[in-house]
């Protein structure tokens, strides 16, 4: 919650987010503003990729079900994987800043954490609850803002589908648990 | 969803004996809630629904907005909900619920290992300190005469 004068052109902003100038943007914005305004919009797909496709389909409908090897088995991708998707998608278009889905007990390893930050981020919202973790980390001479928001066991399928799958490093998941965070990157300079 | 005017909601929960519990308002209590912020109920069947509930509920109930729980101590969110009875909604918690948007209720809060009994004492305690004191009240007379009928 580092809320120095770092501030981000608008303009990269309304580009991104597809929306019309708003007049109180001009000035600029501080780092962790938009990136709270990125991860909503992350989010909010993400939720309704759960609760919409997953939830209605697979669970309560039962026409289909999500698995990750949905080319082979005609399935739905998991909400992971549609979001890994997405910001591989982003991460050949720009490199305004960039995000990703981790976690301390990945199920796929290139999920972990791979810095000091991402780690101490991910730690810091496991901890306490509804809450958001911000910093600025240096990386290859280019200083970072990073923010880490949690990601929540919201559905059966969640913990049922980790705590059971044979390449996880945990078992013991729960409804509500944080499971993981989305990291969001933007270089400073 | 099942929404109502935040009016209506804050009546709803006057006549449902607010007094008793002063956590209880419209918003609720700020922030996440824990079981330490809650006060202890003064009914030994709603105090066993207290433990289970930090167990168990705390972690979408406390006010976890990501999973779509209504909150803890938050009569908007749980006066149109205490409004269809205590009974449907220890059926929903029981067994699972998804709310219109797709939104999940896990059976037993996802723990299987919790017996009827203990669902329903924590849904009771939940809605004694969410606005509802008079019904979950109501709710737990039966099981304390059931005890103090083995003894
Ligand atoms: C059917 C199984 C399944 C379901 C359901 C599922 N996941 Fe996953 N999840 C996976 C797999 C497999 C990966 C690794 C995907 C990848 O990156 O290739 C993963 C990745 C993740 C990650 C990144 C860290 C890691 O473990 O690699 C998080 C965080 C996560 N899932 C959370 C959730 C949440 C929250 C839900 C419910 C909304 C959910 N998952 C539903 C199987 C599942
Ligand atoms: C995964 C998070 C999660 C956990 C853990 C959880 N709930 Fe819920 N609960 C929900 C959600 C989401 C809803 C709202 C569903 C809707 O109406 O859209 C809900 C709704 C309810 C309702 C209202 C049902 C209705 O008919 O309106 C009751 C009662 C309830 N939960 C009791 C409990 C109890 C008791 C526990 C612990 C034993 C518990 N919940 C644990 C997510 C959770």
């Amino acid at each position: 919650m580092k809320a120095k004068a770092t501030k981000i052109k608008a303009a990269i902003l309304c580009g991104m987010l597809g929306t019309a100038a708003v007049p109180a943007v001009s000035d600029g914005m501080d780092y962790s503003t938009v990136t709270d305004l990125l991860h909503l919009v992350m989010s909010s797909d993400r939720t309704v990729y759960t609760r919409m496709i997953v939830n209605r389909l697979a669970v309560e409908e039962g026409v289909i079900k999500a698995s990750e090897h949905y080319m082979d088995e005609k399935a739905l991708v998991l909400p992971a994987q549609m979001f890994r998707y997405g910001a591989e998608m982003v991460a050949e278009e720009t490199d305004e800043f960039s995000y990703s889905l981790l976690s301390l007990w990945p199920i796929n390893k290139q999920n972990a954490p791979t810095t000091d930050m991402e780690r101490e981020g991910l730690e810091y919202i496991a901890a306490n609850p509804g809450e958001n973790f911000y910093g600025e980390e240096d990386l290859g001479g280019t200083t970072y803002f990073t923010a880490v928001y949690p990601d929540v066991a919201v559905a059966e399928a969640c913990w049922a589908c980790h705590n059971d799958h044979k390449d996880t490093p945990r078992s013991d998941f729960k409804a509500g648990d944080v499971m993981g965070g989305v990291v969001i990157r933007i270089p400073m300079d | 969803m099942r929404r109502i005017a935040p009016l209506l909601a804050a009546v709803l929960a006057a006549s449902a004996g607010l007094a008793a519990d002063p956590v209880a308002s419209p918003a609720g209590l700020d922030g996440f809630v824990r079981t330490d912020r809650l006060p202890m109920p003064p009914d030994p069947f709603l105090a066993v629904g207290r433990t289970v509930w930090g167990a168990t509920c705390e972690n979408c109930h406390g006010g976890n907005k990501l999973t779509g729980a209504p909150k803890i101590t938050s009569t908007a969110d749980w006066a149109p909900r205490i409004a269809q009875g205590m009974d449907l909604l220890v059926a929903h918690a029981t067994d699972g619920f998804m709310g219109p948007r797709f939104t999940e209720m896990p059976a037993r809060g996802g723990n299987a290992a919790l017996g009827d009994a203990e669902v329903a004492a924590a849904v009771a305690f939940m809605v004694w300190a969410s606005g509802g004191a008079e019904a979950a009240l109501d709710f737990a007379r039966p099981f304390q005469t059931k005890e103090n009928e083995h003894e």
